[in-house]
C-alpha cells in the first residue's frame, strides 16, 4: 500500500533519514521504532508531506506522492496525529472533528453563505458522522467542551478522532501513548486494534515496547536514519543489531 | 422555563430601548446620519472580522479596500451615469479583486510582516487617489455623487438611507453567520488556531486565506461604496491610515470573532467620535486609549464583558442552588 524507495533527507550536513526503503501492506499495523533521534518523526513528516525528501520516492496506492503538499496527501487518504498535540484548541471537541471532515465534504463558499438545501443536508450528515466518531473514541459526552479543557489522554484521543474524520485508508500515529498511564495505554491498544479492524492500515511510531510488540504485525527499526532491521515482533526482539542499538554494545574496554 | 422568560424579557427591553433611541435619532437629520455611519462601519468591520477575527490574518490597510469601493462606484456613477445600485456592486467586485491580488503575497506572511504589507497596501491606494488628479480630482475630492435610487425612486433623506443601509447590514450579518457556521468558516477558524494541523487535515491553507481576503475586501469595498453615495462627497482624507486603524479599533473594542462585536464596536466608536468632533486632533490618542483598554482589561471586547456578566450570573445562581442543597443535606 505504501512503498518507500531509498528515501533520504538531509538538513544541511545532517542526514536525518538515510536510504530507507520499506513496504507497508494493506491492513497491517506497522511499527516504526528506534532510539531517540533515529529519524522516525522525520520519516513521518516525509510521508505526510511536511518535508519533501532530498531523494527517493514515496508511493501510495500506486501513486507517486513524493513532496506533495500535506493537504493533498490527506485528501488521498493518509491522515496523521502529532507527537506534541496539535488540536484547534479554542474550538469545541465536536468542531475539531467537523474540521476533520473537510476533505470528505464539498460545500463551497457560495452554498455556505446562502445555506442551500445541499449544504444543509451535507452539514447534517457531517455532524452525524462526527458524533459517531466521538462515540467510537469514547468522547461523545465531551462534544461541547473546548478542546484545550480536555485532559491529556482525551486530547490524544481527540487527535485520533479528528484524523479518522477524514476517512483515511492509512493512519499515521506519532507516539500516541506518550504521557499515558498503564490503563490508558491498554485502552489505546484496544482502540488501535478496533481501528485496524475497520480496514485502516496503521503506521505507528511508539517508544513503549510492550505496546508495540503486542499490537504490531510488522516492525521496521531505524537508527541514525538508517534501517537496521525489519520483520515481525519476534524476529525484532531477537535481532542483534536492534539489541545493540538499544542497549549499546561493542565497546572495547 | 423561568430563565427563558427572563431572557426574553431582557432581550425585549433591549430591543425596545434601541427602538426608542432609533426613533429619537431618526427625527433629526444629523442623528439619522450617525445611524447610517454605524451601519456602514458595521459592514466594513464585519469584513475585517472575517479576515482578522476568524482567519487570524491581521490587516492595517482596510482603508485601501474602502477607498477602492468608494472611488470605483463614484467614478462609474458620475462618468458613465450608471445606476448607483450597479456601481456599488461593481465597486464591491473590484475591491474583491484587489483583495485577491493582495492575498497572493499576503497569504505567505504572518504577524508583523503581514501588518507591514497591509499598511503598505493602504498607503499605496491612498497615494494613488491623492495624486491621480485627472481621474480622482486629487486632494480636492469628488463632489455631487449621485444618490442611490431604487426603481427610479432616489433615496434622498438620511432617514431613508438608514433603512436601506439597515437592510444591507442585516443581510451582511446573516451571510457572515452562515459562512462562519459552515465548512468554509470552520476552515478559517482552523487556520487561525493551528495552520500546520489545518494543512495536515486536508485544508488548503493558502486557498482559504485568499478566500478570506477576498470576502473581507468585498465587504469593506461595499461599505466604502455605500459611504460615497450616502455622503455625496469623497476625498483622499477619508481613506488615510487613520481609517484602517479606526476599523481595527472598532473590531477590537466590540469583540473579535463574535456575531455582534463589529456592530457594537462601530456604534460606540462612531458615537464617541461624533461627540469628540471638537477635539479632532486628539482622535488618534482616543483610539490608542480604546486599544489599551482592550489590551489590559477587555481581551474579548464589549461582547466579552457581556458574556462574562452572563456567565457569572448563571454561576451565582447555580452556586446558590448548590449552597441550598448542601444546607439541606447538612
Amino acid at each position: 500500500m505504501l512503498t518507500l524507495q531509498n528515501v533520504t533527507i538531509k538538513f544541511g550536513g545532517l542526514t536525518a533519514v538515510n536510504e530507507v526503503s520499506a513496504q507497508i501492506d494493506r491492513g497491517v499495523i506497522f511499527g516504526l521504532i528506534g532510539p531517540n533521534g533515529a529519524g522516525k518523526t522525520t520519516l513521518f513528516n516525509i510521508i505526510s508531506g511536511v518535508y519533501a525528501p532530498t531523494s527517493g520516492i514515496v508511493n501510495f496506492d500506486g501513486q507517486d506522492i513524493t513532496g506533495l503538499a500535506p493537504y493533498k496527501i490527506n485528501g488521498l487518504g493518509i491522515s496523521r496525529t502529532y507527537q506534541n498535540i496539535n488540536l484547534f484548541s479554542k474550538m469545541s471537541v465536536l468542531e475539531n472533528v467537523l474540521v476533520g471532515c473537510h476533505t470528505k465534504s464539498a460545500a463551497g463558499i457560495i452554498p455556505s453563505v446562502l445555506r442551500t438545501d445541499n449544504q444543509r443536508l451535507e452539514e447534517s450528515t457531517v455532524r452525524q458522522k462526527s458524533i459517531e466518531i466521538l462515540e467510537f473514541m469514547d468522547l461523545a459526552d465531551k462534544g461541547n467542551f473546548t478542546a484545550c479543557n480536555l485532559s491529556y489522554g482525551e486530547q490524544r484521543r481527540l487527535e485520533i478522532a479528528r484524523a479518522l474524520a477524514s476517512e483515511p485508508k492509512m493512519l499515521l500515529l506519532d507516539e500516541p501513548a506518550a504521557g499515558m498511564n498503564g490503563k490508558e495505554k491498554e485502552e489505546l491498544s484496544e482502540t488501535i486494534r478496533k481501528i485496524n479492524a475497520k480496514g485502516i492500515t496503521i503506521l505507528l511510531v511508539e517508544h513503549d515496547m510492550k505496546l508495540v510488540m503486542n499490537i504490531t504485525h510488522q516492525i521496521c527499526v531505524l537508527n541514525y536514519g538508517k534501517r537496521i532491521a525489519f520483520g515481525d515482533p519476534e524476529q525484532i526482539q531477537k535481532d542483534e543489531n536492534v539489541i545493540e542499538a538499544y542497549l549499546g554494545g561493542g565497546i572495547d574496554v | 422555563m423561568l430563565t427563558k422568560i427572563k431572557n426574553n424579557k431582557v432581550a425585549g427591553i433591549a430591543v425596545l430601548l434601541i427602538a426608542v433611541i432609533i426613533a429619537v435619532m431618526l427625527r433629526e437629520r444629523y442623528l439619522a446620519l450617525i445611524l447610517c455611519f454605524i451601519c456602514i462601519n458595521s459592514i466594513a468591520v464585519t469584513g475585517l472580522d472575517i479576515l482578522f477575527g476568524y482567519t487570524g490574518q491581521v490587516s492595517f490597510g482596510h482603508a485601501g479596500f474602502y477607498a477602492i469601493g468608494a472611488y470605483t462606484s463614484t467614478l462609474l456613477a458620475k462618468n458613465f451615469g450608471m445606476n448607483p445600485l450597479f456601481t456599488i456592486i461593481i465597486g464591491m467586485i473590484v475591491a474583491m479583486i484587489f483583495g485577491i491580488i493582495v492575498a497572493f503575497p499576503a497569504a505567505k506572511l504572518v504577524k508583523h510582516f503581514l501588518s507591514l504589507l497591509t499598511i503598505a497596501f493602504g498607503q499605496m491606494v491612498f497615494m494613488f487617489v491623492s495624486v491621480t488628479d485627472k481621474l480622482t480630482n486629487g486632494y480636492s475630492g469628488i463632489l455631487n455623487i449621485p444618490d442611490v435610487s431604487i426603481f427610479g425612486h432616489p433615496i434622498k433623506t438620511n432617514q431613508a438611507y438608514f433603512f436601506f443601509l439597515l437592510l444591507i447590514t442585516a443581510v451582511v450579518l446573516l451571510f457572515k453567520r452562515n459562512l462562519i457556521n459552515s465548512r468554509v468558516g470552520r476552515a478559517f477558524i482552523a487556520i487561525r488556531e493551528n495552520p500546520h494541523a489545518a494543512n495536515g487535515i486536508g485544508i488548503n491553507v493558502r486557498f482559504y486565506k485568499i478566500v478570506a481576503f477576498a470576502a473581507s475586501a468585498m465587504l469593506t469595498g461595499l461599505a466604502g461604496a455605500l459611504y460615497a453615495h450616502l455622503v455625496g462627497f469623497i476625498s483622499p482624507d477619508t481613506f488615510m491610515a487613520t481609517q484602517s486603524n479606526l476599523f481595527m479599533t472598532m473590531l477590537l473594542f466590540g469583540g473579535i470573532a463574535t456575531f455582534l462585536g463589529p456592530v457594537i464596536g462601530s456604534a460606540i466608536l462612531v458615537i464617541v467620535t461624533e461627540l469628540m468632533q471638537s477635539l479632532v486632533s486628539y482622535q488618534m490618542l482616543m483610539y490608542a486609549l480604546f486599544i489599551l483598554a482592550v489590551l489590559f482589561y477587555l481581551p474579548n471586547g464589549v461582547v466579552g464583558i457581556a458574556k462574562w456578566v452572563k456567565e457569572s450570573l448563571i454561576n451565582k445562581k447555580q452556586g446558590k442552588t448548590h449552597a441550598n442543597a448542601t444546607e439541606r443535606h447538612n
